[in-house]
């Protein structure tokens, strides 16, 4: 059962062709050979994949910083630059000259928010992030790991996005703050029903977070269904190895 | 009982900053028997690599000191030694692996001649130089073509590898691995993990792993020493700390691990984050993001036991 789809893409290739040192040697990687699939509105869809598997390129092609050399993308939204993006590293995204007011401002004057509103609408969005307590004239690298994700996370919705793509988002952060980011993801996702793409190589993360799950390998989705299907019973032999690496401890057993 | 082959006490270490030193460790105490695999867990900030740096004397001296208590190796007073002396021990009978492979090799030179310059360094014969490299890059699953390679031309996940064998070139007792997979794809990371598992046992090798994963530890260490803000709040062997974990910190660290039997559930993250070095308000360090707190915790706590070898600050 799909709910109403929000983006649809098909047969998306890209193959980026890199020029070996003093132009000597040419080589040619296929990112993506082929990758399509389908999200539908208030739907967190995990895109999961080890590093050059090709999630990147489809995420950074559906925000528009990359163009595919074919394939189709479909939107049912109604405004032109409906998807923002949320990357690995809040250290090397977030500009670490402007304090976090600054950025939220920035952010909200780019959607067209007039200079008025925009304290008003920065704190509603702190505070949303349970972070409404923070010193807002402060810099990014006064913040700890999870709280600059979050505001990273911030800054994307100032521009009210209709759907969120979220590169590694919890990858760069410590495993016990990892939950801040997701949880706080999780809130908006079921709150205000924003469609979520969620990239991660670690299957433990997106067990947490994703409605369905496309598991991506070379360029391809070998993959792809209900979070719980895929995780519990996974058919494909790739999403069974990924499920291996996921460290099992014998002595943790919640219930 | 025989003398631990590490033994830290009261570590103290410093960095320098432009208001005055800050303290990133605040008497450790830390034992590695023989043998043992000793793990070391704890968030960003709170003294991981300071520990190893510690340990190895590897300071930038215009950036940080240890600044009190004992490191001894094998009987030995690692802070009695100079830096010839040091030289010694680095890479002979103490290795490090850090996180960053990349950040571990000479970019410009091949692979093999960085390995063979290790072993040549400590006084290996020039003719089995080349043969000790083979093995252990065999040893660590790499091609032996590997020597003939330049880091950039390796993935993360194998140079991780070569510098494995990089650090066992010369048998050390003890073997210190710095977040080695942290940077690591998962399948890669479970290579490395049970490859470092093999060759502990065949090298009867000790082994000192820093994560901020314990999940990564359940598999790997015999003992688990959890770190916050410097000082050490709660160890004991692996299964105590997973089973019977004392600290709230500790409770705080499991409780926030993701369980991808139960796809779906809401994990507990710890609030708040590490405090800077630079605070020094006293008590117990945990007691800002605690949530068990009382007002015995402005006091500062000793670790007291908790049961045979295991230890804790805090009784919860």
């Amino acid at each position: 059962m799909l709910r109403l789809s929000v983006l649809k893409v098909e047969n998306l290739r890209k193959t980026y062709s890199s020029e070996g040192f003093l132009g000597t040697r040419k080589g040619k990687v296929e990112a993506l050979k082929g990758v399509g699939f389908e999200i539908g509105r208030g739907e967190v869809l995990a895109l999961v994949g080890e590093s050059g598997s090709g999630k990147t390129t489809a995420a950074k092609i559906i925000c528009g910083l990359e163009n595919p050399d074919s394939g189709l993308i479909k939107w049912r939204v109604s405004r032109p630059h409906p998807a923002q993006m949320v990357f690995q590293n809040p250290l090397y995204s977030l500009n670490p000259k402007l304090s976090i007011k600054s950025c939220l401002y920035e952010a909200l004057g780019c959607a067209g928010v007039p200079r008025g509103k925009r304290p008003a609408r920065a704190s509603e969005l702190l505070r949303g992030a349970g972070l409404e307590k923070i010193n807002t004239s402060k810099y990014p690298h006064q913040f700890s790991g999870g709280q600059k994700q979050r505001i990273a996370i911030l800054r994307a919705l100032a521009l009210e996005p209709e759907l969120l793509v979220c590169d590694e988002p919890v990858s760069a952060l410590d495993i016990s703050v990892q939950a801040q980011v997701i949880n706080f993801l999780k809130d908006i996702n079921s709150s205000a029903g924003l469609p979520i793409i969620f990239i991660a190589h670690d299957l433990e993360a997106v067990s947490m977070i994703a409605d369905r799950v496309a598991v991506m390998k070379e360029g391809l989705i070998v993959e792809e269904g209900p979070a719980a299907e895929v995780i519990t019973s996974p058919r494909n032999s790739y999403t069974r190895k990924l499920l291996d690496s996921v460290p099992v401890n014998p002595w943790l057993s919640k219930s | 009982m025989t003398a631990p082959l590490l033994e830290i006490s009261n570590l103290e270490a410093v960095y320098y900053t432009p208001s005055g030193p800050v303290k990133a460790l605040r008497g450790v105490d830390l034992y590695v028997k023989r043998g043992e695999s000793v793990g070391v867990a704890g968030e960003s900030g709170c003294g991981k690599s300071t520990l190893a740096l510690s340990v190895l004397d590897l300071f930038d001296r215009a950036e940080g000191a240890v600044s009190g208590g004992r490191i001894s190796f094998s009987g030995m007073d690692l802070s009695g030694l100079d830096e010839k002396q040091m030289q010694g021990i680095r890479g002979k009978r103490i290795s490090l692996i850090m996180q960053d492979p990349y950040g571990s090799f000479n970019p410009v030179i091949r692979i093999g001649r960085q390995m063979e310059e290790i072993c040549r360094v400590h006084g290996m014969r020039a003719d089995e130089t080349s043969e000790t490299c083979l093995r252990m890059l065999e040893e660590v699953n790499l091609d032996r073509g590997v020597r003939e390679m330049f880091p950039h031309q390796l993935s993360g996940g194998m140079l991780q590898r070569a510098s494995i064998a990089a650090a066992l070139l010369n048998s050390p007792e003890l073997l210190i691995a710095d977040e080695p997979t942290s940077n690591l794809d998962v399948t890669i990371q479970k290579k490395i993990i049970d490859n470092l598992g093999v060759l502990r046992k065949k090298h009867s090798l000790s082994l000192v792993f820093i994560t901020h994963n314990l999940n990564l530890l359940s598999s790997l260490a015999d003992r688990i020493y959890i770190l916050y803000a410097g000082q050490v709040l709660e160890y004991g062997p692996a299964e105590d700390i997973f089973s019977r974990p004392a600290h709230p910190y500790t409770k705080g660290l499991l409780g926030a691990l993701p369980d991808i039997k139960t796809p779906g559930s809401r994990i507990r993250p710890i609030p708040g984050s590490v405090p800077s070095p630079a605070d020094t308000t006293p008590g117990c360090v945990f007691f800002p993001r605690c949530s068990r707190g009382s007002e015995r915790c402005g006091r500062e706590k000793e670790l007291i036991r908790v049961s045979e070898e295991h230890y804790s600050r805090c009784s919860g």
